[in-house]
């Protein structure tokens, strides 16, 4: 087995992933202004209920309800919590906290609901390819094209089409496009629904390889997602998706070069050197700092 | 004088109130606290040993014709805080008077705590080398885990014919102690271990880890970790390297295993201690069929038995002590040898305890008995 080539295709598997995290948090992020914590719960809720109802109603329905249910969790959070929030004149903190609180919540709600240990997903989805001594499971491939699949639609929706446009306008700003009578409410929902029902597509994928969800795995998601969005570029859909792909590649084949104990300290040590080297992101433009 | 009178009276009665309450006093049930992890991935275990103690107790409590032993549990998550906190409700709330637990975790938080209060506390789960000599009031029930290595060690070396390993392990004290202890046996027996990986506990993808145990071609992959983390590991291990071993201890030994790992858990392999639920021996019969009777399930875990001997045990002494504390201790002590369901329980210096232990394994999605190769120390 050629080690380099295994990490390398773990790494794109995990870039793959990775990527659908950065792009879920970077379009709430850019639309809404709001770091959305409670995203962890919405990916951790969505993905046990895929693990739950897989065996009984079949993988696509279980998939299907858990899109749904992260999609009616993100719109919960927005229009139930953030949204009145905002109308009382509560600052960014403020409903940084109550994300925050959300997420807590949600975590205990899920344990209660389905146990605090690690759920796998026993769907049988055919054994490995083995190319050349590199073994390549079903959901190694299939994550790649999924994950292109969903950025693609995304960017395609976002610089193609007049929705699109408005989204970028909502990005820019949104107090101008009010000026000019255009309801961003109902743009910045869609966003989020968009957001918010990638997380469980991405969980499946992660699922499939076997890999365990628990309720409390979901803050580390939202990292990766803020990781991947200052990597990327803040504001910037395609710099978010290419940064997060970035720190799931490096992730896995830096283990080439360390020891798997030092997997984390790596990736967060290399992020940081980009960071102070570009502030910016990769893809990202100067901000003013209301946007922040 | 009339009210000296009164006074010789008012303490002559106070006096036999006294007399009365001491009388009483005997009557208390002895109170007997467990703490243990009920829920999270090792609650199965946790239930195990509460049921283990209830039946002892529903059998001493028949056997003495009143309610000797009454029984307060808290549940400790097997961590430490969760540990410290179940402690301190028993001791200062319930008022314990025999402490029953495990968590290999949570006894090194509360162990000194109980030489503080001088309350014997009989460790029925921790496996931990860690736990020898952990507390003058400690005892354990349970074998520790160097010997239960060492006969694996043994068993993949000399049995399996494997000269080439692996280890994935949970990055915690359990985890690194129990990794370091299976490399020095396993190369000391002229063995090589080709790979050894960790992972945190919050994590789910064990990807990279897998991929580069696999590129060192091993033999076997010895697994320690948690009961929900070591079943996803399992099938991330045989996702990548289908017909490798994987190697494991005792604690993997419950239902929440296999249905988390499901057809990956097919063919492991770990070390339990010797000990058949299922013996004709009357003891264990018994006590099989008390259980059976009172939960409606089969009698299968040997944690209901450490938990039962354990209970046992307190009883035994007790009769020889006369009191719970340090005259408990010293009656343990003094006795040393008692006899159990899971076999004879010689207690050494330190308060641990050696017992035979065999290989068991999983087979069409069952725990079965694979081989009697480890002899007690």
């Amino acid at each position: 087995m050629n080690l380099f080539l295994q990490l390398a295709v773990n790494g794109v598997y995990a870039g793959s992933i990775f990527a659908l995290f950065g792009l879920s948090f970077a379009l709430i992020f850019a639309t809404t202004k709001v770091w959305h914590f409670a995203q962890g719960a919405v990916y951790s809720g969505s993905a046990l209920i895929v693990v739950a109802l897989a065996t009984t109603i079949g993988l696509l329905p279980a998939i299907l309800a858990g899109v749904v249910f992260a999609t009616l969790g993100g719109l919960g959070c927005q229009a139930g919590i953030y949204g009145p929030l905002r109308r009382r004149g509560a600052s960014m903190l403020v409903i940084v906290m109550a994300s925050l609180g959300v997420t807590i919540v949600g975590e205990n709600l899920l344990s209660i609901l389905f146990g605090p240990s690690q759920k796998t997903l026993l769907v049988d989805v055919g054994g490995p390819i083995i190319v050349g001594g590199v073994v390549i499971s079903r959901a190694q491939i299939l994550a790649p094209i999924i994950a292109v699949a969903v950025v693609g639609l995304a960017l395609f929706v976002l610089y193609r089409t007049d929705f699109g446009r408005k989204v970028q306008a909502l990005i820019g700003d949104e107090e101008l496009m009010q000026l000019q009578g255009i309801a961003t409410g109902p743009i910045r929902m869609a966003c989020v629904a968009f957001g918010s029902a990638i997380l469980p597509i991405a969980a499946v994928m992660l699922l499939l390889s076997g890999t365990g969800v628990s309720p409390y795995i979901g803050l580390p998601v939202v990292l990766i997602g803020a990781m991947s969005l200052f990597l990327g570029g803040i504001n910037s859909m395609l710099g978010a998706a290419i940064g997060g792909f970035l720190i799931g590649f490096v992730e896995n084949v830096a283990l080439y070069f360390i020891p798997s104990s030092w997997q984390a300290a790596f990736t967060y040590s290399l992020f940081l050197a980009i960071i102070l080297v570009r502030p910016t992101g990769l893809l990202g433009r100067r901000l003013i700092q209301s946007s922040m | 004088m009339v009210h000296r009178r009164n006074l010789l009276i008012a303490t002559a009665f106070a006096a036999l109130l006294g007399i009365g309450n001491n009388a009483f006093a005997q009557q208390d049930p002895v109170r007997v606290g467990v703490l243990v992890g009920t829920s999270g991935a090792s609650g199965q275990i946790g239930n195990w040993t509460n049921r283990g103690v209830e039946i002892a107790i529903e059998e001493l409590n028949e056997a003495a014709g009143f309610q000797r032993f009454t029984m307060f549990s808290e549940d400790s998550e097997y961590k430490a805080q969760k540990g410290l906190e179940g402690f301190n409700k028993l001791t200062t709330v319930d008022g314990i008077d025999v402490l029953i637990t495990s968590g290999s975790a949570v006894l090194p938080t509360i162990a000194p705590l109980a030489d503080q209060r001088e309350l014997v506390m009989m460790n029925v789960g921790a496996q931990s080398p860690a736990m020898a000599g952990i507390g003058k009031f400690t005892f354990s029930v349970i074998q520790l885990a160097d010997f239960d290595i060492a006969v694996m060690a043994n068993y993949a070396y000399d049995t399996l014919d494997f000269d080439r390993g692996a280890a994935l392990y949970i990055s915690n004290d359990i985890g690194q102690t129990n990794v370091v202890e299976f490399e020095r046996q396993f190369t000391q027996l002229g063995g090589e271990m080709a790979a050894i990986e960790s992972f945190r506990a919050s994590d789910t993808n064990y990807g990279p880890q897998v991929a580069k145990i696999a590129a060192a071609q091993p033999d076997f992959v010895y697994l320690v970790g948690d009961v929900d983390v070591a079943a996803a590991a399992t099938r991330q291990i045989k996702a990548l390297m289908p017909n490798v071993q994987i190697l494991t201890y005792g604690g993997m030994e419950s239902q929440l295993f296999l249905d988390a790992a499901g057809a990956a858990a097919e063919g492991l392999l770990y070390t339990q201690t010797d000990f058949d639920p299922a013996s004709e021996d009357p003891a264990i019969a018994t006590v099989a069929q008390r259980y059976q009777t009172r939960y409606g399930e089969d009698f299968t875990s040997p944690f209901i038995g450490y938990a039962y001997d354990a209970m046992m045990i307190v009883a035994a002494a007790l009769d020889e002590a006369g009191g719970a504390g340090e005259p408990l201790r010293a009656a343990i002590m003094d006795r040393r040898d008692f006899p159990g369901i899971t076999g004879d329980v010689v207690f050494r210096d330190d308060g641990t305890v050696s017992k035979s232990v065999i290989i068991k394994g999983v087979r069409d999605g069952a725990f079965v008995l694979v081989d009697r190769v480890g002899a007690s120390q």
